[in-house]
């Protein structure tokens, strides 16, 4: 009886495990779709390839990975020591202080750390580059090679920045799978890659230079498109570092720069890029140097023809290198050093100082020669001092000429300060980019090059002189200069008289370093130079100021040392790679390819 | 789909419709009415004694003095008598009519409910791992959030209160620690609907006056149902039903004082100005460089406080109490077709800052209003039907800045301040007014001073609305077979939070001053403002509908029961933005089958089907089984005459549960491509964005989960329960980036994550309790718990370090979130460098800085004579103390009763940073430590030293190391509650039931390790609210 009963349950229970198991068929099968994901605007890349303006739109994104030149840098060099040094947590401080690992580097650099996001770009433009080869995208072939070439010159200018920073690196010049194999992979030599950047740089030159082509122009909206100008300007850049001391391993001789520095300079000058000269008003801009800094760039190049290539925004520097007098500011920023207020030779081309008689560089040895007068040491200066530095007494309204004078004596509107990061530590501010109209609401001031011509006369001038002397002429096709002239070209835009003739190989080297420093000034090149040229330990020992004190209508000017950097070590002449990025690469290849002193 | 599921539920209305038609009440079967009185063994009356009869259609309570008159009309032979705690009592009435019981007391409540969730189980039948609390329990602790009720009452469960802003607060709840690594909370299901999202948020609406109980599921056994969301356990939290019987008010109003349990150091300002000197000196700067003597002795005298002020923001901007008023009401009834419960609860809490504004108040202030309403109904003979509704309106005030940035920011001025506002400052020549005065004061390097969050910003008003509804059927389908029962749920949940905006800013000025005279010096480009509005709203919403089967029978001595539901989930986020805007979807289905033999073998198998939108099709949907069996050996004849063993079980469980949370990117399984317009060429026109490369395999991590278990009943009075476990995670989703180098270009945040990591989590729980009714006046209880969970990232794709490094790996093989730093040298006695040959000896290179006198000494562990990344060692203990434990007990005496709960954690450090610790936050800020730093002097006379060396700029010190790596295990009185109930005559004078006042206190008193006072062992920092203390007075009147 009691079996019965249980078997009838059982068979009850039957017939509900099958209507359970029925329901919940039912119930998946109908649910797979409710779990789908819903169309949301998703395509494949095979998608992207096969319609013009998705092709378009991916070489765009190739775009846009080079860190953008800031006056920030200069802070960390000896141009200028920054005035948010005060705070304790500060980058500067850090980097001062020589308190940078190779994990912390990035908070604490200039650019941060920007290898990943350089290899981002490289690996964009290999995506571009393998598919365009083989893209069904309807487009004329001269539009698809004009293509080709901005990403092969795009990929040149990662590259280059990559190895101004880190030296050598893995060049990888196709797209990668997801599961690649990264075992087999090493750091290539610096050589090794500027030959991958000069063959970039030769593969986009090859494509003609009409308007559909790889073109000179920049036609409308063009604005930051990659020119013909801007592969040469590659080139130069990478054969000159290619060929200085820190980088040279016989691979790249002076005498090869100097060729491929002179096809770049000759192409550019025979293609309408010169340097820019237009006299200013005087209530605008001291000389047409001043005023270039602060002119922006256009996609018609209708009036600055100097420019080769800006990656960078216009800067705000009133705000964040600014006079604490101007409302709105935030803080002074690189303040421009006592030591790069001494390069400034003197307007009749002498220089004011030649050395220092002391260890700390608190007692300036004075050239009789050059007319420096220490107790107005402002006077009978280069004009570019006047362009690109805010000292005491200098005019601040261009429009007032006997309006307000820039004050940085203890005492003053815009005296020295250790405590407040609105007014300078050296007794500088910087004005180079600056338009003193600028302020709150109005920013006219102006971005930092990352190529223009004058880069590429100096470069020619210093391999020319390193390869022959500064005399020794350099030819291509018509093209025809010595180092010498190539300087002097630099110098009379800025209203500085020629070098001297008969100058040594030596003596010529040390005054065109002096040249480029003033040039070049506070456009991220002196922080690579030094460490091109490897006097690294030598310049960024420590910075000086000037406190100014002020009796009566006299001024008294008392030199100051910043305490010592200790970011003047060999390790500081690379970047480190991340860490992390060496971490793997150990696990993967067995090699540590991290840089020399950075936890190698 | 979700048509058919609207179809599915209108065909079962349908159905219960035509049975309604079918069952208008049929004539009454013939009434029986039975009464009588409960007591217990002492012969005390037990009041709320549920009776029911045999077929469960009938039922009432007893009142205040135990007695009960139930009206049986279903033919029911028997009633049953239960409370909580109580063996369940069964009595034939078959020729009675007055039926007089006495309960036994039971240790281990055997005769209870446990609520898992989507099902029951009586506590004797469970085989898994369970433990329960009840509302009862919770209800002793005056505090605002239900979260913080948990601390010390469940074994296995972690908590800890991460943020303690008085209407805010929030403790993270972990069931037996951590399961992957990363730090996931449990599955939290109210009143059998899962709540996905901000689930903790949930549970701050719930008062705890209104829960019946909260339980928690720990092992695999319980947790398979659950599917994917089941690994991280699950808290099943119950509310109250209404029950048979008269109507019954229970009144609760409660008045609370908070207070801070820590308040860190604040200096004055000579003695600030000394400290600053001290750091500069120790950085080479000098004797006096930033104050000199004249000034600190000026700052000492305090006799010219226009100029040497001694600014102190913590006296001048907090409250030393911040008050908390609570009133609740529950009303209760119902008879044998409709039965209630309605809670009202009402709370108010603010103004713990002192504030000025005279136009506006910005002060903290908070009420909250939240409700709930359970309606079970019997439609007919077959069908039972109810509705639960619940909902909480919170209104929040803050300064426009809020609560927490108010509260850190004390810290950032320094005590040598003026202020907090400027003075008008008139031309000494022509009296014309040079600075208007009333403007806040601020330092070069605080952004925004207290005194501006508080009374410049404006302040924000937010309106948390949260409803939640059910609508639930129960069909009994004894007519397809006996036992059978099925149901159907929908249930909606809604958050709304509407942010009404009333803000301005305010210019800032630094004090300067030139020739003795103060300067005003205004700084930034802020201007002050008038007030501004504006409007923020965020909205969520869950929609659930589940349909199950039931099935219950015994079958002599064989009891057989089944379980099986179907469960939708559809939830839209606060994301606004897609793919987060995008609907959450999940489909969970399982199914339970149990038996039991003479209530001695009992086995159960349970199976999860679970899958989510997350998953591609082919790897959706995951299947979690689990076993579980107990053999009941006290129940076997050869033990069943041993007197002092009341009970004995053990348990064993074995099986899958799984986790979708895994922190993937939305539809991780595809690819992201999208094209748009723009880009940085505007010729080129359009700019296609490569997003995350999809991992087509992607699926949810499976934990395979362990339980062994023994309880035992010693002399019916003392119960005691070892649970051991070990969980295993082989498909852990972890990031590829770890192992993909960034050159390889694509964003590593881009790359698929993958099914290769590993986890591992091992501990035991034990606990005992001890109950004796002494006598009819006095009672005794004391209880213990002790857990412990020990979590081992096994593999996470962590690459190795190369040799010259002292640990080569970081991560892989220590427990999640173990951090790493550099070892004090303790060989010299102190860990400092004392003097400059000492650091010349030591012949260490730091890689980041130059240690100075009073400087750390680290070891170098690799020996190369190089401190850096590579002599880092292991330090603290990961992200989750080890052991959690508990001890409570109780009093009943006559009227008084009283009771407390010890609660603590142990094996727990980790290292502290910022603000507070370190010394150069701002313009320096000292915490306790820093009183005994390093100096040559303190160092010669051997006085006790705490803190390095001061600096005014990042030393070598402020690195991650263990000089700051503090012990954070404690033990706290957590809670104490006495009370006293009037005598009934009292009570009835008012027309009362009972009535009784209550003292009761949380957070009393906490002992710790911690080598400063400034911070509890909870806290993040110096700088973040401290956990708050309650003394609370209450009266609870029930009608």
């Amino acid at each position: 009886m009691n079996s019965l009963i249980s078997y009838q349950n059982i068979f009850n229970m039957k017939k509900i495990n099958i209507l359970l198991v029925v329901l919940l068929t039912i119930g998946l099968v109908s649910c797979q779709k409710q779990l789908d994901l819903p169309s949301d605007g998703r395509i494949t890349l095979d998608q992207v390839f096969s319609d013009y303006n998705r092709t378009r739109g991916y070489l765009n994104s190739c775009y846009g990975y080079t860190p953008k030149p800031y006056m920030d840098r200069a802070s960390f060099s000896d141009e200028a020591q920054d005035a948010v040094d005060i705070t304790p947590e500060s980058k500067y401080n850090m980097w001062y202080a020589g308190n940078v690992t190779s994990v912390s580097f990035s908070n604490y650099s200039p650019d941060g750390s920007p290898w990943g996001k350089l290899y981002e770009g490289i690996r964009k433009c290999n995506v571009f580059l393998e598919n365009i080869k083989t893209a069904t995208v309807y487009a004329p072939e001269q539009e698809k090679a004009a293509w080709t070439a901005q990403a092969h010159t795009l990929r040149a200018l990662y590259y280059l920045q990559l190895i101004k920073r880190y030296g050598g690196v893995p060049i990888i010049d196709k797209p990668l799978v997801v599961n690649n194999d990264f075992s087999q992979d090493k750091r290539a030599s610096f050589s090794e890659v500027v030959k991958f950047i000069l063959e970039d740089c030769d593969k986009a030159l090859a494509i003609p230079s009409n308007r559909d082509g790889f073109s000179w122009q920049i036609f409308d909206n063009q604005f930051g498109i990659m020119t013909r100008a801007v592969a040469y300007a590659i080139k130069s850049q990478a054969i000159t570092f290619a060929a200085s001391p820190l980088w040279a391993d016989g691979t790249y001789t002076w005498e090869q720069a100097s060729a491929i520095n002179a096809e770049a300079l000759a192409e550019c000058i025979a293609n309408d890029y010169k340097l820019f000269d237009e006299t200013p008003a005087a209530d605008i801009a001291q000389n047409a140097y001043a005023l270039y800094f602060f002119t922006s760039s256009n996609d018609q190049r209708s009036r600055d023809k100097e420019t080769i290539y800006q990656a960078g925004d216009p800067m705000e520097v009133w705000r964040s290198a600014g006079l604490p007098t101007n409302p709105g500011m935030d803080k002074a920023g690189p303040c421009p050093s006592q030591d790069l207020v001494d390069s400034y030779e003197m307007a009749n081309g002498e220089a004011p100082i030649t050395g220092y008689a002391d260890a700390n560089k608190l007692v300036p040895i004075i050239n009789a020669t050059s007319g420096y007068d220490e107790s107005d040491p402002y006077a009978g200066r280069d004009p570019r001092f006047y362009a690109s530095i805010y000292y005491n007494t200098a005019v601040r309204n261009l429009d007032q000429p006997n309006g307000k004078r820039v004050q940085t004596y203890v005492g003053g509107t815009e005296e020295i300060s250790n405590l407040n990061p609105k007014h300078t530590r050296t007794g500088y501010y910087l004005r180079k980019f600056n338009n003193y109209k600028s302020g709150l609401n109005n920013n006219a001031d102006g971005a930092i090059r990352l190529f223009r011509l004058a880069e590429l006369y100096l470069n020619f001038a210093e391999s020319a002189n390193q390869s022959g002397g500064p005399d020794a002429p350099v030819t291509h096709g018509n093209f025809f200069m010595t180092a010498r002239e190539a300087v002097n070209i630099i110098r009379a835009r800025a209203g500085m008289p020629p070098f001297p003739v008969g100058m040594t190989k030596e003596a010529f080297e040390a005054k065109y370093r002096n040249e480029r420093r003033i040039e070049l000034a506070f456009e991220e090149h002196r922080f690579f130079d030094v460490r091109r040229w490897k006097i690294l330990d030598q310049t960024d020992k420590a910075v000086h100021g000037v406190r100014i004190t002020r009796a009566g209508d006299t001024f008294s000017y008392g030199r100051f040392k910043f305490p010592e950097r200790s970011s003047n070590s060999e390790k500081f002449l690379r970047y480190p790679i991340d860490q992390s990025e060496v971490d793997k690469m150990v696990e993967l290849t067995s090699d540590n390819w991290q840089n020399p002193g950075w936890l190698d | 789909m979700k048509q058919k599921i609207i179809f599915k539920i209108s065909l079962l209305i349908t159905f219960v419709l035509i049975l309604f038609v079918d069952a208008t009440i049929k004539a009454q079967d013939l009434e029986k009415i039975i009464n009588g009185r409960v007591t217990d063994k002492f012969g005390k009356p037990l009041n709320g004694v549920t009776v029911s009869s045999e077929n469960k259609n009938n039922g009432t309570l007893t009142n205040v003095n135990g007695y009960y008159t139930i009206n049986i009309n279903d033919k029911s032979k028997g009633i049953t008598f239960f409370q909580s705690g109580y063996v369940l009592e069964k009595v034939s009435i078959e020729g009675q009519d007055k039926v007089d019981v006495k309960l036994e007391f039971d240790a281990h409540a055997n005769s209870d409910i446990v609520q898992l969730g989507y099902s029951t189980q009586l506590r004797s039948a469970i085989s898994g791992s369970v433990a329960t609390v009840s509302g009862k329990e919770l209800e002793k602790s005056p505090v605002a959030n239900l979260t913080q009720t948990l601390a010390g009452r469940l074994s296995g469960l972690t908590t800890q209160e991460t943020f303690s802003e008085l209407s805010r607060a929030n403790t993270n709840l972990f069931i037996r620690g951590l399961s992957a690594g990363r730090q996931n909370g449990p599955l939290v299901i109210i009143d059998g609907i899962p709540t996905a999202y901000n689930s903790n948020q949930s549970l701050e609406y719930i008062t705890s006056n209104e829960i019946e109980s909260i339980t928690i599921l720990k092992d695999a056994s319980t947790q398979a149902l659950y599917g994917i969301q089941g690994a991280n356990g699950v808290l099943v939290v119950t509310t109250k039903r209404g029950k048979k019987g008269g109507l019954q008010i229970n009144g609760r109003v409660d008045q609370s004082f908070n207070q801070v349990t820590t308040k860190p150091t604040f200096y004055n300002s000579a003695e600030y100005a000394q400290m600053r000197n001290q750091a500069a000196f120790n950085d080479g700067l000098g004797e006096n460089h930033l104050f000199s003597q004249a000034q600190i002795e000026n700052y000492r005298s305090g006799q010219n406080p226009g100029l040497y002020p001694n600014y102190n923001s913590y006296e001048m901007f907090m409250n030393d109490i911040t008050r908390m008023q609570r009133v609740g009401v529950n009303v209760t009834g119902g008879n044998d077709n409709v039965q209630f419960f309605s809670n009202l609860n009402f709370m108010h809490v603010g103004g713990q800052f002192k504030s000025d504004q005279d136009r506006y108040d910005a002060n903290d202030n908070n009420t909250w209003i939240n409700y709930r309403t359970n309606v079970d109904m019997r439609l007919n003979r077959n069908l039972r039907g109810y509705v639960r509704l619940s909902g909480n309106i919170k209104r929040e005030r803050t300064p426009g800045s809020s609560n927490a940035d108010v509260y850190s920011s004390l810290f950032s001025m320094p005590p040598t301040t003026l202020g907090p506002l400027t003075e008008q400052l008139l031309d000494p020549g022509t009296g014309e007014v040079q600075h208007p005065g009333y403007q806040v004061i601020t330092t070069e390097r605080v952004q925004s001073p207290t005194y501006g969050m508080l009374n410049r910003t404006g302040y924000w008003r937010h309106t948390v609305t949260n409803i939640t509804s059910q609508f639930g059927l129960d069909l009994d389908m004894n007519f397809l077979t006996k036992g059978l029962s099925a149901n159907g749920v929908f249930a909606y949940q809604t958050n709304s939070v509407g942010s009404l905006g009333t803000t301005q800013n305010y210019e800032r000025y630094v004090v300067g001053i030139e020739n003795d005279n103060l300067v005003f010096i205004k700084k930034g480009d802020e201007q002050n403002t008038p007030l501004a509005y504006s409007k923020n709203h965020s909205y969520y919403y869950h929609l659930t509908y589940k349909l199950g089967l039931n099935y219950q029978r015994d079958f002599g001595k064989h009891q057989i029961g089944g379980m099986a539901y179907a469960f939708y989930q559809n939830l839209t986020k606060a994301d606004i933005q897609s793919p987060g805007l995008l609907p959450y979807n999940r489909l969970n289905t399982g199914v339970e089958a149990t038996y039991g033999y003479d209530n001695r073998y009992l086995i159960k198998f349970d199976l999860g089907y679970s899958g989510s939108e997350q998953y591609a099709r082919d790897t959706r949907f995951t299947a979690t089984p689990a076993v579980s069996a107990a053999w009941v050996l006290s129940n076997e004849a050869f033990l069943d005459n041993l007197d002092w063993v009341s009970n004995l079980k053990i348990r064993a469980s074995y099986g899958k549960t799984a986790n979708d949370q895994s922190g993937l990117a939305r539809f991780a399984y595809y690819d992201n491509v999208t094209v748009g317009r723009g880009g940085p060429i505007g010729y080129h026109q359009y700019i296609i964005n490569e997003n995350q490369i999809g991992n087509p395999y992607i699926q949810a991590e499976i934990a395979t989960k362990q339980n062994y278990g023994v309880d035992l009943v010693l002399m019916k009075s003392l119960a005691v329960s070892l649970d051991v476990f070990s969980e295993s995670m082989k498909n852990m989703v972890v990031d590829a980036g770890a192992t993909i180098p960034l050159y390889q270009g694509i964003p590593l945040a881009n790359y698929p994550q993958t099914n290769t990591g590993e986890f591992k989590n091992q501990g035991y729980e034990f606990t005992a309790s001890y109950t004796r009714h002494i006598n009819a006046n006095l009672m005794l209880n004391l209880g213990g718990l002790f857990s412990y969970a020990k979590n081992t990232l096994i593999n996470s794709n962590e690459p190795l370090k190369t040799s010259d490094y002292s640990y080569r790996k970081w991560k892989d093989g220590y427990a999640y979130g173990q951090q790493f730093g550099y070892l004090v040298d303790y060989s010299n006695g102190n860990g400092f460098f004392n003097s400059p040959e000492e650091i010349n000896n030591s012949n260490l290179a730091y890689g980041f800085g130059q240690p100075r006198v009073g400087d750390l000494k680290y070891r170098d562990l690799n020996g190369d004579n190089q401190i850096d990344e590579r002599d880092k060692a292991p330090i603290g203990s990961g992200v989750l103390p080890r052991f959690t434990y508990g001890f409570s007990g109780g009093v009943t005496y006559k009227s008084f009763d009283l009771s407390f709960l010890l609660q603590g954690v142990g094996d727990y450090s980790s290292t502290y940073s910022g603000t507070g610790v370190y010394e150069t936050s701002f313009d320096g800020v000292f915490g306790d430590l820093h009183r005994n730093a390093w100096t040559a002097e303190r160092y010669a006379n051997g006085e006790e030293i705490t803190a390095p060396a001061l600096s005014t700029l990042k030393s070598v010190n402020h690195e991650s190391n263990d000089f700051y790596n503090m012990d954070r295990s404690y033990l706290r009185l957590k809670n104490v509650e006495l009370a006293y109930t009037l005598p009934a005559s009292v009570s009835k004078a008012i027309a009362a039931e009972k009535i009784r006042f209550i003292l009761s206190g949380q957070n009393l008193i906490t002992w710790d390790n911690m080598k400063t006072k400034d911070f509890g062992p909870e806290s993040s920092g110096y700088t973040s609210f401290p956990v708050y203390r309650a003394y609370n007075f209450g009266v609870n009147v029930i009608f």
